[in-house]
């Protein structure tokens, strides 16, 4: 308390614990969306599973001849597909796929977005107006549609899956960066730091890129739901990662065969249901970020 | 209004070019010969004898040409509606389309239907009852059917009402062997429709109720309910017609997602429409097949949109009289 009243030291300390304050605030709103908790819960663990696979589950690639489409049972909990592969394996490995799809894809994107959106709205004119044009066409083309196009000229793997979606995702993210950008330059506070005599890439580091990480994050989030989403239906299919590698879109493609969808259900019912919780969890993490980091729900709790 | 919609046509062009361009690029990465896709079948397999006259007809067709000159050949082509050949098929590109466009149209009209149907009177019900019981059962609902892939929906409707009940056909546009009719095309359309129209009312619900949410705590409709306005002239008169603007929005932004799941729906319902083509273009890797497919979903995306914005003109006055720019 003494110390506040001495004008050269106050500014720092102040600062400091507004920044630690705002961040636990978010900490809380965040544990205190209970969808969200139990949505952060349900991911850990798909990551734990998808890390510790080969602990969790036996070999997604071992055929047993003994058990071809057996329905679930102690031995296979799951059961077993038409080359008596154990489904349970094949659904714990198909997981890092998923989420390797979905983080992978999502972190190229954001980076090219931000970098894209960055330079339009920082420097204007033709720059801003080249990228601007190129958001609004790939925009209106329907995503899947354009990755199924660069999918059959590069043929299916997982690393193509990944940059595909990873190289044609970034508009989203493009376009909330410039427009975050577009917002702050007119805003009081960066006027103030300006005028304190912070330099321009100061103002960038301290005031502009947290204000945008906020939003970007929950961009993420939702972004890795849909890349997950959009790889299961690129390898259902037959688009997707190729053969070998275990995929929960690739495991539902044998369900396409009638004698697959009637006799065996347990063989597209339960990646179905991978995919589904997954998502599930993603947009619920989704949903409890956006409210927590909203700085004017935060201001008016 | 006329020339603002002649304005958005101008700016859908340069659009459409953008799509064949990054969709030409892509596809001459791919590995295989071009000139497959050039040539009327019967005369390639006459000049496959020949060497010397098969480097001559890829040299006449520009095929040794660097990309860019290749696009402008293929785009020449495309104004008079030459699309070139499947290598798959043999056929006219053209021809192949044009007979899968009607399907497309009959599933995503009826699915978009729906999704109005389902989705806006639910999202205003939700926000009318905000916290309710309903509220809650329909939020639940809408988490449920944007976090379940179109497929893992189809193939659950196909085991439900084809498999288990025996009510629905499981797939196809008619009954082989049978007199099509419209009752045999309707019993068909039932499904996909249904599962394409249930994805695409959640979203459509969630921005409704989103939109209605935010208008009804305006200013002018807290100023209406304390004229003593009944809650019913409220909601229909102020709060419903000014949600609308949104909405309108969202269905347009939902277009071309709906096109993505198209092509999902009509795999997994043997639907024989244009996303049935795409699919197979890209597992046949045929380029020239699937250039027209994008350049036909392009442009049909494109003049949805454009039906979207004319729309949205004449609803809110602003944008009409050049405001909203």
């Amino acid at each position: 308390m003494a110390r506040a009243a001495d004008p050269l030291v106050r500014p720092e300390p102040v600062v400091a614990i507004e920044h630690v304050s705002l961040r636990r605030a978010a900490l809380q709103r965040f544990l205190r969306h209970r969808l969200a908790v139990i949505g952060a819960v349900i991911l850990i663990t798909i990551v734990l599973m998808a890390v510790f696979a080969e602990l969790v589950s036996s070999r997604p690639f071992y055929t047993d001849i003994h058990a071809v489409s057996k329905p679930p049972s102690p031995e296979h909990l799951l059961g077993t597909d038409r080359s008596g592969r154990d489904v349970w394996a094949r659904i714990v490995h198909g997981a890092r796929t998923s989420l390797t799809v979905g983080l992978g894809a999502v972190s190229i994107y954001v980076i090219i977005g931000s970098l894209l959106g960055g330079l339009a709205g920082m420097l204007g004119g033709w720059v801003d107006q080249v990228v601007m044009r190129a958001t609004d066409t790939l925009m209106s083309i329907p995503t899947l549609l354009l990755v199924i196009v660069f999918v059959a000229a590069v043929g299916p793997s997982l690393g193509s899956v990944v940059a595909v979606i990873g190289l044609l995702g970034w508009p989203g993210a493009c376009r909330l960066v410039r427009g975050q950008l577009l917002a702050l330059r007119e805003a009081e506070f960066v006027t103030a730091a300006r005028v304190v005599g912070v330099s321009n890439a100061g103002i960038l580091l301290h005031h502009l890129l947290p204000n945008i990480i906020s939003s970007l994050a929950v961009l993420a989030t939702f972004g890795v739901a849909s890349a997950i989403i959009l790889e299961a239906g690129l390898s259902f299919l037959g688009l997707g990662v190729s053969i070998p590698v275990p995929s929960w879109g690739e495991m539902i493609n044998a369900a396409q065969s009638p004698t697959v969808l009637i006799d065996t259900p347990w063989l597209w019912i339960s990646p179905g249901v991978a995919i589904a919780l997954t998502v599930l969890a993603v947009n619920f993490i989704g949903d409890g970020l956006r409210d927590a980091l909203d700085p004017r729900t935060i201001r008016r709790s | 209004m006329g020339s603002y919609v002649l304005r958005r046509i101008l700016i859908a062009f340069p659009v459409l070019l953008g799509i064949t361009i990054i969709g030409f690029t892509a596809l001459s990465m791919a590995p295989g010969d071009p000139l497959l896709a050039r040539l009327d079948p019967s005369q390639l397999a006459e000049l496959q004898r020949d060497p010397t006259r098969l480097a001559e007809r890829r040299h006449q067709l520009g095929l040794d040409e660097p990309v860019p000159v290749r696009y402008a050949l293929w785009l020449s082509g495309a104004v008079t509606g030459n699309l070139g050949y499947s290598i798959q098929s043999h056929r006219p590109v053209a021809e192949e389309i044009w007979k899968r466009i009607p399907p497309t149209l009959a599933l995503m009209g009826t699915a978009i239907i729906l999704a109005i149907l389902l989705g806006v009177p639910f999202g205003i019900l939700s926000a009318l009852r905000q916290y309710s019981a309903l509220d809650y059962v329909l939020t639940t609902f809408t988490m449920l059917a944007s976090s379940t892939p179109a497929f893992v929906l189809g193939l659950g409707a196909i085991y439900i009402f084809a498999v288990w009940l025996r009510v629905l056909p499981s797939g196809g546009i008619e009954t082989l062997g049978k007199e099509s009719g419209l009752g045999d095309f309707v019993r068909h359309l039932i499904l996909p429709a249904s599962v394409l129209g249930l994805a695409n009312a959640a979203p459509l619900l969630r921005y409704t109720r989103a939109s209605m949410l935010e208008v009804l705590h305006s200013d002018y409709v807290v100023t209406a309910r304390s004229k003593g306005l009944s809650p019913r002239t409220v909601t229909v008169r102020h709060a419903f017609r000014n949600s609308l603007i949104p909405i309108v929005t969202v269905i347009g932004l939902l277009l071309p997602e709906m096109v993505a799941g198209a092509v999902i729906t009509e795999q997994i319902f043997a639907w024989p429409g244009t996303g049935q083509l795409a699919v197979r273009a890209a597992t046949d890797r045929d380029p020239a097949l699937m250039m027209g497919v994008v350049l036909v979903v392009g442009s049909a995306v494109l003049a949805a949109n454009l039906l979207v914005d004319v729309l949205y003109a004449r609803i809110d006055p602003r944008i009409r009289l050049g405001q909203g720019g």
